[in-house]
């Protein structure tokens, strides 16, 4: 039996789940809500780590960091889409996934950006007094007050944008963009302001995930992270923001899952496998029965006055 | 240049598809306060004319005044806020929302539809959810509908539907409504009560139709003029009687 | 520059991308979405070659022969068991697309389980020789002569035969084909088996050119999407033509690129360029050449 430090286990757990609900929630924004699928999500989280990866072991404070991962990120969700806006959602989708590629075969490649293949190393964490208490439980803990702090903050936010006027002219998207617009909306620009939050959202995650594990590389920020996001959205209930962190939850709870299936109950296949198997099939499965994830999405909330 | 009288005014419009011109140079005026019918065979280019002038599809010649404004290279949500709404032959409505919400997402000038306004103005927005409710809940009254608030546009019948595509565009307070077939598939009755409530919209508020009905009999007792349109073309136009004894509309229809 | 070793290199590669594309091309028009599981079938057919020619030691052929039936056997199971009854069950195309990749994704790591996820060389079997200024392989041969075979034929069936009649009509207007009395399940059974069989071939044939991982197919997957798009989505003559298009682009970025001692990971980023540019530009198709038959642009689709 490997000792393990279970307060640590569960801390590091639950701050992937908090990162993880994060960029979920950016996603569900996106497709979710507005059904704007985006297959290049984790360039936009790649995006923030790095900014922020970059500008802090340069020696900016770590919000510097923050934001400009946050607005780089957004930026460059706005250029990338700008053009792509007016294609059906599948190619909208591809060029996405294309776009996000592109980005990340660059980084791999060219050294003198961000270390090419050897990353970034030596991120420093967010708050200096971490480096006081040596215990990595407090390391730990300290991370998880930050990112579930910034989590709620954005739950916040989004709750209220989506459960406004606006709100509904992304569902009114979502289901027949040309009658939307036939209403009066403009699509467009609201298609454009969602890239543009929802990849700043992903950067932000992508901040907090570096400056946390401390080290990055091209090789964390495969499409495959993309599509794990998806399915934590559908799963937990798309146009659903609880849904979202429902969705991060049970995934990187069967992530955990797999590992502990395989280190200590001795399923001999190998967890990385099984958890993707498993996530496959969960997603094929769902798309048959619940096509609308585990929690229902709520009508725009309003004030009735009867 | 002949003086524009008409609230909507087109000007040899034409539009092709593939090669096919499916409208071929149509000119045409709606007065105000008036309900004009434009009828005409199936596969006549009605629909298209519609879509051309509420900005779905941009006139390859041509041009659309809207108020002496030229509106044909406006995209429609444009159109829509000028005050020109159309509603479609197969109702559009947003199937997960609930008929209200239907109804509320077509006010015009919405405070809350701006990004920034979601969370800098969050209490003028509140404010005006509330009036378009009790505008939105007075429509569906006015058109015997009050109770399916609540329902989803699944649930409730197709004539209902069509009801509420009238009542949702009747929610922008519009100076013109395209109506495309607004009693098709609908059983007399109904459809008597449709046209009804269009004559007093007119009478009561101001609201000029443009009405597609491709069944000469339900729009001879109610417009006030009638345009017949066949292959892409107006081959006639006039006060009801008048066409209904037009000999090439006679035989645009047999013919077809 | 070597221009005949590049041009033989661009046949080479244009012939495997057609290969590769033709079923992806064929099953998003009939069926309306992006089948990002397509992948996974030049996989399977690669590990599946890889274990009858050498693993049981059956010699090459029957390796070929074994990823063929069994990829197409792959292509109708995932039909029948996964998009089929999506479909009947009223999922639109963003749904099928992904489903697909969740199905990709059971797929893969299926395989990635079975096989590991270390490299896997094929017995190099396949002497080089030289012609003049170039230097080839039979390998390379064969993948020419297969591609050349594929189009002669598939050809012949759509202009010659009831079935290739039968596919161009379902392929046009599939409710119009069904009105007409037409079989289109069988049809798209037909081209379901026929396209995830080439794509199976395709796989054996890239994995034993260079070698077979996990990711085999997945890592080619953008480039066959790049052709099927620049070929028109359903375009049989189509794939072909920008099958031979990418190749070449892709083996001019690298000679480029090698020259410019820049990395060759950045070859396929021409032909992200072209997909691009062809979806951004021109989204109702090439002047001249009605290549998009499919709704590209949302405010198409009603």
């Amino acid at each position: 039996m490997i000792e393990i430090n279970l307060v640590a286990y569960f801390l590091d757990t639950a701050v992937y789940v908090g990162i993880y609900s994060i960029l979920t929630l950016s996603l569900n924004l996106e497709y979710g809500f507005t059904g704007l699928l985006n297959f290049g999500k984790v360039a936009f989280f790649m995006i923030g780590a790095y900014v922020s990866a970059l500008l802090t072991v340069a020696g900016a404070p770590y919000a510097v960091g923050l934001l400009g991962g946050m607005v780089v990120s957004a930026l460059s969700g706005l250029l990338m889409s700008l053009p792509a806006l007016r294609l059906r959602e599948d190619y909208l989708a591809i060029v996405m996934l294309v776009f996000g590629e592109t980005i990340r075969i660059v980084l791999k490649n060219e050294i003198w950006i961000a270390g090419g293949p050897f990353g970034v190393t030596g991120i420093p964490p967010a708050f200096a007094f971490l480096r006081a208490i040596d215990t990595e439980e407090f390391y730990i803990a300290i991370n998880v007050v930050i990112v579930y702090g910034i989590l709620l903050v954005l739950y916040v936010l989004l709750e209220t944008l989506v459960n406004s006027p606006y709100g509904r002219i992304l569902r009114g998207i979502r289901e027949d963009e040309q009658a939307t617009q036939c209403l009066g909306k403009n699509t467009i620009r609201c298609m454009a302001q969602i890239f543009v939050i929802g990849s700043g959202v992903a950067g932000v995650a992508g901040s907090l995930y570096a400056q946390y594990v401390g080290y990055i590389s091209t090789r964390m920020f495969l499409p495959i992270v993309t599509f794990t996001v998806m399915v934590m959205c559908i799963l937990g209930g798309s146009g659903n923001n609880r849904g979202a962190i429902l969705g991060a939850l049970i995934m990187v709870g069967l992530e955990r899952g797999t590992r502990i299936a395989k280190d200590y109950i001795g399923v001999p296949i190998d967890p990385q496998n099984l958890m993707y198997i498993l996530t496959g099939t969960l997603m094929v499965l769902f798309l048959f029965y619940r096509p609308s994830g585990m929690l229902k999405e709520k009508p725009v909330k309003q004030d009735r006055q009867k | 240049m002949r003086k524009m009288t008409g609230l909507l005014t087109l000007k040899g419009v034409r539009k092709s598809f593939d090669g096919l011109r499916v409208v071929d140079g149509v000119s045409l005026e709606v007065k105000s306060t008036k309900i004009v019918g434009l009828i005409g065979p199936n596969g006549s280019g009605k629909t298209t004319l519609f879509n051309t002038i509420s900005g779905v599809y941009k006139p390859d010649i041509g041009e659309v005044y809207f108020n002496k404004e030229r509106i044909d290279r406006l995209p429609p949500h444009e159109i829509y806020e000028k005050g020109l709404v159309r509603s479609f032959q197969i109702p559009r409505l947003f199937g997960k929302m609930t008929v209200l919400d239907n109804m509320m997402i077509a006010g015009r000038n919405q405070i809350g539809d701006g990004l920034t306004n979601v969370f800098l103005r969050k209490g003028k927005w509140k404010a005006q959810e509330s009036e378009l409710h009790e505008k939105a809940m007075g429509i569906l009254e006015f058109l015997m509908l009050g109770d399916l608030s609540e329902a989803r546009p699944d649930e409730i019948s197709g004539g209902q539907i069509k009801l509420l595509e009238i009542g949702r565009a009747m929610m922008s307070d519009p100076q013109m409504i395209l109506l495309d077939e607004p009693a098709a598939g609908v059983n007399p009755i109904l459809a008597r009560q449709i046209f009804d409530r269009i004559v007093e919209l007119r009478d009561g508020k101001g609201i000029t139709f443009f009405i597609i009905e491709h069944r000469i009999e339900f729009l001879l007792n109610l417009v006030d003029w009638v345009h017949v349109m066949h292959k892409g073309r107006i081959i006639a136009d006039g006060p009801p009687h008048s066409i209904s004894e037009d000999g090439r509309v006679v035989k645009a229809y047999l013919g077809a | 520059m070597n221009w005949a070793q590049l041009l033989l290199n661009s046949a080479i590669t244009g012939s495997l991308y057609f290969l590769l594309t033709l079923g992806l091309t064929m099953t998003y028009d009939l069926l309306n979405f992006a089948n990002v599981s397509h992948a996974e079938l030049i996989t399977f057919g690669a590990y599946i070659g890889y274990v009858v020619s050498d693993t049981l030691n059956l010699g090459f052929i029957w390796g070929v022969t074994a990823s063929f039936f069994s990829s197409g056997l792959l292509g109708i199971i995932s039909y029948m068991l996964v998009f089929r009854p999506l479909a009947r069950r009223g999922a639109d195309f963003i749904h099928l697309c992904i489903a697909s990749v969740g199905y990709s994704l059971t797929l893969r790591f299926l395989m990635q389980q079975a096989w590991g996820q270390d490299i896997v060389l094929f017995e190099s079997r396949f002497k080089a020789f030289t012609l003049g200024p170039i230097r080839l392989s039979w390998l390379g041969v064969s993948i020419m002569a297969m591609a050349i075979a594929l189009f002669v034929s598939l050809h012949l069936i759509l202009t010659r035969t009831k079935l290739g009649k039968a596919m161009r009509a379902t392929s046009n207007n599939i409710v119009l084909a069904k009105a007409s009395g037409i079989n289109t399940e069988q049809v798209l059974l037909v081209v379901w088996f026929l396209g995830s069989a080439l794509a199976g071939i395709g796989g054996v044939l890239k994995g034993c050119d260079t070698m077979v991982i996990p990711v085999l197919g997945w890592n080619l997957l953008i480039m066959v999407f790049a052709t099927a798009i620049l070929g028109g989505i359903g375009s049989f003559y189509g794939a072909f033509a920008a099958a031979y298009s990418i190749g070449l682009a892709e083996n001019l970025s690298v000679a480029t690129l090698g020259h410019l001692g820049l990395s060759t990971d950045y070859k396929g980023i021409v032909a992200f360029g072209i997909l691009t540019a062809m979806l951004i530009l021109k989204p109702t198709g090439l002047s001249g050449i009605k290549v998009f038959r499919r709704t590209l642009l949302r405010s198409d689709r009603n």
